[in-house]
């Protein structure tokens, strides 16, 4: 999962940095991504992983890096996936 | 002291009174700015997706009605920088608050405010700011906008989303 995330911050994220090289838990906002290029991260991950972000996660802190990304994407993958 | 000396050190005065109360009502500041390239290559990669989870019907109605695309995106990056300039403020950027409940509203006289509705409209209670006064630019790729929270004053209101 965390590749496919890397994947997108690199296409979307407008990092200033190598991604590849960013800890899991490295500051993606202080790597350069602005908030106008988190919302397309976010419609990134929507359209690959088949999930739609609630408004309640449309928070600063859940894209923060590529740890709170795989962490907010275990809780919607695993909604989705309940009976 | 002569009489100019007099005057201009009244008009001083004057001006710092009004700055003084004007700013005992002010609780924060936002500021945003936008490359309206940024706008340009969402809506290239994400279309309709990417314009109706940013922004409301009206914005995008008015943004459309551009003749032509560098107008549109310059309109949008605006609104979007007002949004973000309207987290700052409230200091709510990590409160879950959809874009589209900060509305930036167009005026018959072509001025704009801002309208909150759902959590943005409760942030901004819950920040002892009600009021919040909101100016927009755009210059070549960029657009910026500023918020400031303030509590009441007349003409910049904020309402409820019925």
């Amino acid at each position: 999962m965390n590749d496919q995330i890397r994947q997108i911050l690199k296409d979307h994220g407008r990092l200033a940095v190598d991604v590849t090289v960013l800890a899991d838990d490295g500051d993606l906002y202080e790597a350069g991504m602005t908030s106008h290029a988190s919302v397309n991260v976010m419609l990134a991950l929507e359209g690959t992983f088949d999930i739609e972000f609630p408004d309640r996660m449309l928070r600063r802190g859940v894209f923060e890096s590529v740890a709170a990304i795989a962490a907010a994407l275990a809780e919607l993958t695993q909604k989705e996936s309940a009976p | 002291m002569g009489q100019h000396a007099h005057n201009t050190h009244a008009n001083a005065t004057g001006t710092v009174a009004a700055l003084d109360r004007l700013m005992r009502g002010v609780v924060s500041v936002g500021l945003d700015v936008v490359d309206v390239r940024d706008v340009e290559t969402s809506i290239a990669h994400f279309g309709e997706r990417y314009l109706s989870r940013v922004f409301t019907p009206s914005e995008i109605a008015y943004a459309t009605s551009a003749s032509n695309p560098s107008t549109m995106a310059r309109r949008l990056g605006a609104r979007f920088a007002a949004k973000e300039a309207t987290l700052k403020a409230l200091c709510a950027s990590d409160c879950g608050i959809s874009p589209r409940s900060i509305e930036v509203v167009r005026r018959n006289d072509g001025s704009t405010e801002l309208t909150l509705s759902g959590p943005a409209f409760a942030a901004a209670h819950a920040a002892g700011a009600p009021s919040l006064a909101l100016t927009m630019t755009h210059e070549g790729y960029l657009a910026a906008a500023v918020v400031i929270a303030h509590t009441p004053m007349r003409r910049s209101r904020i309402w409820r989303k019925q």
